[in-house]
Formats: structure tokens, sequence, C-alpha cells
């Protein structure tokens, strides 16, 4: 009888999901995950499927109970906060656990009866994959976190003061020295890290690159070579992120860029940024011309001469895997392979002329402190590892 | 209109054609241009150098600059030689697609002893060459010129026959009036024949300019089962191993029509084995070959008309397009 894994997602899952499909009955927590997985010829069950009548009726009556017990003691909590917003709090809160409360305890009771052997989370600090990573950690059971990002060589402040300090899960995979590094500064075992690299990258190592047929599609000129800006939205998981810095790493460059015929230009916004349309509107009205888009990541690596990213982000690991001159506002000041590039117009255009002029950069060093070993199976080692600690 | 794929052959010098590329193109098809000279190298020897490199005909535009403008508002370049391509690839893509012969053309011809003894040429060692215009210089800057004399000082059995239509190059040839034999032009399917009659063929070459040509006279050779001389590069690269290339000084055509002067009933025998090979080469057995460099063209003028959602273009003026010469 296989083993039963509940998965959370990720954007990694698909790639090492796959070499676990003989070994487990895997169990989807979201229902996109579960027609991704689906749609891959990977058999899943759908978490909802083990939330019955019975459990629903329980959840409602577990939330309940808590609400009651909060609505006894808010009068006397509510006493440490300023008047002008006592009221409202105590109208807030209950409408907040019974929300929240509902979907955890449905989570919570719906795991004891599905009774998995254990858990893979794609992060452990979010709610639902936090209290996954609880209810495994309550039971004995072992929960692997995949992390979705590689954490870099960037000041986050000190120990404890970010949100992915956090650890809740049992084991961790990690892409590289640096990252398993970081970990272990924060209290998590060596003996329960396997360094992974990140699956993510794999696809990087095998892609085909054909830049003329690239730049057809994205209707640039190909003989032009083609600068694209890595722009992101304010990480506020910590108080170093309450700042305006990405937005005016980007207002400089737009400024930079303005009137530089020779060049193509593409702003690459993050996906889950939500601010394309910032982001168009500035360029649109600082007259530069350029493509603005979050998607499209394939494309863009083909069509890529030299990269741009406004700081600290994952978008780095990826243009120097395929070996691109790429450049940053801020951050990495450790490393000395990724070029600095001083916030000024000035500072950017001499910056975009020598990395345009620069050979194939050396990135070993760099790769081997992020990522480890390149070597495009990462996947396999991660799926390996869930194996080895999920038995 | 049903057609998929428009190819206009080099004329791209008026207002006309651009006005009817621009017309092919706005309704969604794409047009290829099909070039075989290199224009812009043209010697001064060349008939054509007038027009296109002194605008002779006194245009408007440059005739160079408006080839130009006309291959980068087209959809792709079209030509038997890389050169050729990369001559231009700063303005357009390229698509290799050599010259092909017709095989009813080469199809029951007389074989050469006969074609011989039916033009007086019985008993001698017949050394042909067939060209347009644009010859002039292959012959003197290859050292071909001055080979022939001393070939035919030590060969008087040689006869040789300049076929086509620039007779300087007969009327030029430092050999005895006896030794040397004029063709005029004929039309091309009448050619094939004209080749049987050929003991041994020659293609010299000369400069940058004869270096972007095709390979059809090595192929016209090696259907004709003519035994052959041509010179390294480009042009005959591909057929290398069919033919003898050398590099082109008269030292080099002495010393390789002598061998094969010395052993011409072997050469001759082994031609008739490259026949074969060669027909591959009709361009009836050629279909998937241009099928494969049509649909790239149309795929790839296809790939530029898709708009993708989600990418957004700020400030995004089309490509300038080609002012053509009576509009301004």
């Amino acid at each position: 009888m296989k083993k039963k894994i509940v998965v959370s997602g990720g954007d990694d899952l698909l790639s090492y999901i796959k070499f676990l499909k003989d070994d487990y009955d895997i169990i989807t927590l979201m229902p996109e995950v579960a027609k991704a997985l689906e749609d891959a010829d990977i058999p899943n069950r759908a978490f909802n499927t083990f939330i019955t009548d019975q459990i629903q009726a329980k959840s409602s009556n577990d939330v309940a109970g808590v609400l009651i017990q909060v609505l006894t003691q808010i009068p006397q909590a509510v006493e440490r906060l300023h008047p002008a917003i006592r009221e409202n709090f105590k109208q807030i809160v209950p409408g907040f656990i019974m929300g929240q409360g509902q979907s955890l305890a449905l989570l919570i009771n719906a795991l004891e009866s599905a009774n998995p052997d254990g858990a893979v989370v794609h992060n452990d600090v979010e709610p639902v994959t936090r209290t996954l990573a609880l209810w495994c950690k309550a039971r004995g059971k072992p929960c692997v976190h995949v992390p979705h990002a590689i954490y870099l060589d960037y000041g986050r402040g000190s120990v404890g003061s970010d949100i992915h300090d956090v650890v809740t899960a049992t084991h961790l995979t990690v892409s590289g020295p640096f990252q398993k590094q970081w970990y272990m500064e924060r209290g998590f075992p060596e003996s329960n890290i396997a360094m992974t690299g990140v699956p993510r990258f794999d696809r990087l190592i095998t892609l085909p690159i054909n830049r003329e047929r690239a730049c057809t599609v994205l209707k640039l000129d190909y003989r032009k070579p083609t600068v694209v800006y890595f722009s992101s939205w304010s990480q506020q998981t910590n108080l170093m992120g309450f700042n305006d810095e990405v937005q005016q790493k980007y207002l400089t460059f737009l400024d930079a860029v303005r009137g530089m015929e020779d060049i193509d230009v593409i702003i690459k916004c993050h996906p889950r940024g939500g601010n394309v349309k910032w982001h168009t509107e500035e360029a649109k009205n600082r007259g530069v011309r350029c493509i603005v888009t979050d998607q499209y990541n394939d494309l863009l690596s083909q069509v890529m001469s030299a990269g741009i990213s406004y700081g600290p982000s994952n978008v780095v690991i990826s243009s120097t895997v395929l070996g691109k001159p790429l450049g940053v506002m801020c951050g990495f000041e450790n490393d000395n392979e990724i070029i600095k590039i001083p916030t000024s117009v000035d500072g950017v255009r001499k910056s975009l002329t020598a990395m345009f002029a620069m050979g194939k950069p050396d990135y070993s060093r760099f790769l081997s402190k992020y990522l480890g070993v390149v070597d495009g199976q990462a996947a396999q080692r991660v799926a390996y590892f869930i194996k080895q600690v999920i038995q | 209109m049903p057609a998929d794929l428009i190819i206009v052959q080099r004329n791209l010098v008026t207002a006309e054609v651009f006005d009817a590329m621009t017309y092919f193109q706005g309704m969604g098809k794409p047009v290829a241009v099909d070039l075989d000279d290199a224009y812009p190298l043209l010697p001064w020897s060349n008939p054509a150098h007038a027009f296109w490199i002194e605008n002779s005909s006194k245009r408007p535009i440059d005739p160079i600059k408006m080839l130009e403008d006309g291959l980068r508002q087209s959809n792709g370049l079209i030509a038997p030689n890389r050169n050729l391509l990369s001559d231009w690839k700063h303005v357009t893509k390229g698509y290799y697609l050599p010259n092909y012969a017709r095989r009813e053309w080469w199809s029951d011809l007389p074989d050469r002893k006969t074609l011989k003894n039916a033009h007086g040429m019985e008993g001698r060692t017949v050394i042909g060459w067939g060209g347009s215009v644009s010859h002039y210089d292959s012959w003197w800057g290859s050292g071909l010129m001055k080979a022939a004399t001393e070939i035919s000082r030590r060969h008087p059995e040689v006869l040789w026959l300049c076929c086509g239509n620039d007779k300087r190059i007969y009327d030029q040839l430092p050999v005895s009036w006896g030794s040397k034999a004029w063709q005029p032009g004929v039309p091309p399917q009448d050619w094939p024949k004209v080749v049987k009659h050929f003991d041994i063929g020659v293609a010299p070459l000369f400069g940058p300019y004869d270096q972007r040509r095709s390979w059809i006279k090595g192929l016209e050779y090696l259907l004709g089962s003519v035994p052959w001389i041509g010179a390294e590069g480009e042009p005959y690269a591909d057929i290398s191993s069919l033919g003898v290339l050398i590099p082109q000084t008269q030292e080099s055509w002495e010393e390789a029509l002598e061998n094969m002067l010395s052993r011409l009933v072997q050469e001759q025998e082994r031609s008739e084995y490259k026949v074969s090979i060669a027909q591959q080469w009709f361009i009836e057995n050629q279909k998937e070959t241009y099928e494969r460099v049509y649909k790239e063209i149309i795929s790839n003028f296809q790939a530029r008309q898709v708009w993708l959602q989600g990418v957004n273009y700020i400030n995004w003026q089309s490509d300038t397009r080609v002012v053509a010469a009576t509009r301004n």
C-alpha cells in the first residue's frame, strides 16, 4: 500500500512530483494544483474530497467554541487598545475568527481524516501551509519544505526579523550552500537539510535559445541588443521592505534609457506584483519606448542581451544560469560577479554600455554559492530526499 | 488570391514594386526577394555596373540603396550562395536555395562523339565554357587566360570552345585562331546539348563578386558527364568532391589542365558515374527542399504577425516603411 502525502503547490511542484507519482498517493491541498496535476497525467486526490458533512459540522462547532471564548475575553482585551478603535475591533474579530478559523478547522479535521504520512509544502508561513506543517509536527509526521525562492546574500536584517526566518516544517530542501547556511544560522538542524538545487532552474540548463525567432515573436529588432529590466513590488516581510526603492529605481532606469534608440528595452514586472499598469503608465508618461510584461520568461531569456535587476531577486540567478551579463541597483555586495549599477541616469547608461560590450561572464563561483551543483537534476534530488524522509 | 508567398526577382528599384510588396504584405502574404548576383560588387567590366553602381539612369535614389530598402521591407532573401545571404543579413533574413536543373533538358542527349563530329570537332579535345556578360574578369583575373596560351602551345589538339554572350572572352583568348571557337548564346533548353560537346569543362572565378555565384556551372558539367575544373570557394564547395577545385592562378590552371588531359579517358569514364549523383539536383527531385524553404519563410512571416497577450508595447512606432523613388 502506498504512502500518502499532501502537497500544497508551488512553481516547482510539477517538475519533481512526477518522480513521486509511482511511490505515493498524492493529495493536493488546492483545487488549481489538483487540476494542474491532472493535466500532467499525475493522479491525485483533491483535499476537499475528505471534507465530509460531519467534518463540516465539527469544524463549525470547533470554531464556535473558540469564538465564544474570545468574545468573553474581548472586553478586557480591547481595554489595551485606543478608545477610537475598540468598538471596531470588537466587530471585526468575530468575523475574522469565523472566516479564517473555519478554514483552518476544516483543514485540521480533514487532515485527521485523511491521515497522510507526510506533507510537502512550498512555504510554511501562510496560514494554510503553516497549519499543515504544524499538524505534521503535532502528529510526528515529516513535512518537507521545498522553498519557492532562493535566499540571496542581501541584508534582510538580523535573525528573526523576517517572516522567512520562521520554519515550521521538519525538513528542508535548499538551493545551495548559502541558503543552507542561512537556515542553519536560524537554528534549523543540518541533518534535516538537503542541498538539492532548485527544480525550476533545471529547465534553464536545457532551454533552446533562438534569439532571432524570439525577437521576431516579440516584434524586436534582433540586430539590436535588448536590455531586460527586472522590477518588483515592495516586499514588506520585514520593516526594511517598507520603502519606495523599487519605484525609484525603476524611474531612474526609465530616465536612463529614454532616447536610446540603438537598444530595445523590456520591463519585466513581478508575476505576483500586480503592478504592470503602474509600470506601463510611468513608461508612457516618460516617453520611453519599451515592452512591459509580467509573463513569457522563456522568451525574455532568449532575447536578453543584458539584464538589470532593481535589487535582490531570483531573476539574478536565472540570468546567471543563462550566462547573461547582469547588473543590480542594490544588493549582492559580497558577490563581485554581479555588476553594481549606481542608481543614477549616468550610472545606468555607462553600465549598460559596459554590459553590452562584455563577453560571457564567468558565474561559476556565484552559481556554486547559490545553486550548488548546476546540472539540471535538482528535481530528481528533491524527489529523492522526499522519498528518504517520508517513508 | 490563393498564393501563400510572393517572390520578387531582384527588381526592387521602382515605386510600383514597392507598392506591390506593401499591398501583398498588408494582405497577409509574405514577400521574399530572389537574388543571384552581388550587385554592390559588380566589376567595372560588367555592363550592368553603370546602372547599379554609377546610377546611369539618374534615378532619384541610388539603385543599390533602393535594393537594400526593398530587402529590408521584404520578408526574406532567397539566394543560391551563402556569401550573398551573408552580405545582406544586416537587412533581412536569408534562405539558401541552390539553383537546380530541369530533367527534361538533360534527357535523351546525343553522346559527345556524335555531337563533336557533327560540328567538325572530331579529333579535337574540347575545353569548353559558357557564360553571360559578367565573366570577363573571371577569365583574366583567375589566370586561365594566360594558362590557355601555355596549354594550347603544348597541346595543339585542344580547342577552346567559348559560349555565351560576351565575345570579348573569345576575342581576347590568347591562343591561335585554330585553337578556339565561338558559340553564341542559345536558349536555356538547348544549352545541355552545347555542354555535351565539352571534353573538359572550366569554371574560373575571380574576386569577391565571383564568390557569390551559384554552383550551376559545376552542376551542368556533372549532368553532361563532363570532367571539370573549377575555383575553390563558396560557389562549388558543396560539390567539391565531384570536380577538381583549384586556387585561381595561372600555374594552378596549367597543372590541373595538364593532369586532366593526361588521363582524360579515365576522367570521362568517372564522369559517367557522377551523372546519377548529379541527377538528385534536378528541380523535379527537390520539391521537399522548396517546400521547406518556403514554409520557413511563411512561418517566420506569420510569427511576426503574432501579438502576444500580456505584452504591452509602450510608445511603440511600427517600422518606417520604405519611401519609394517617385514618392518624394
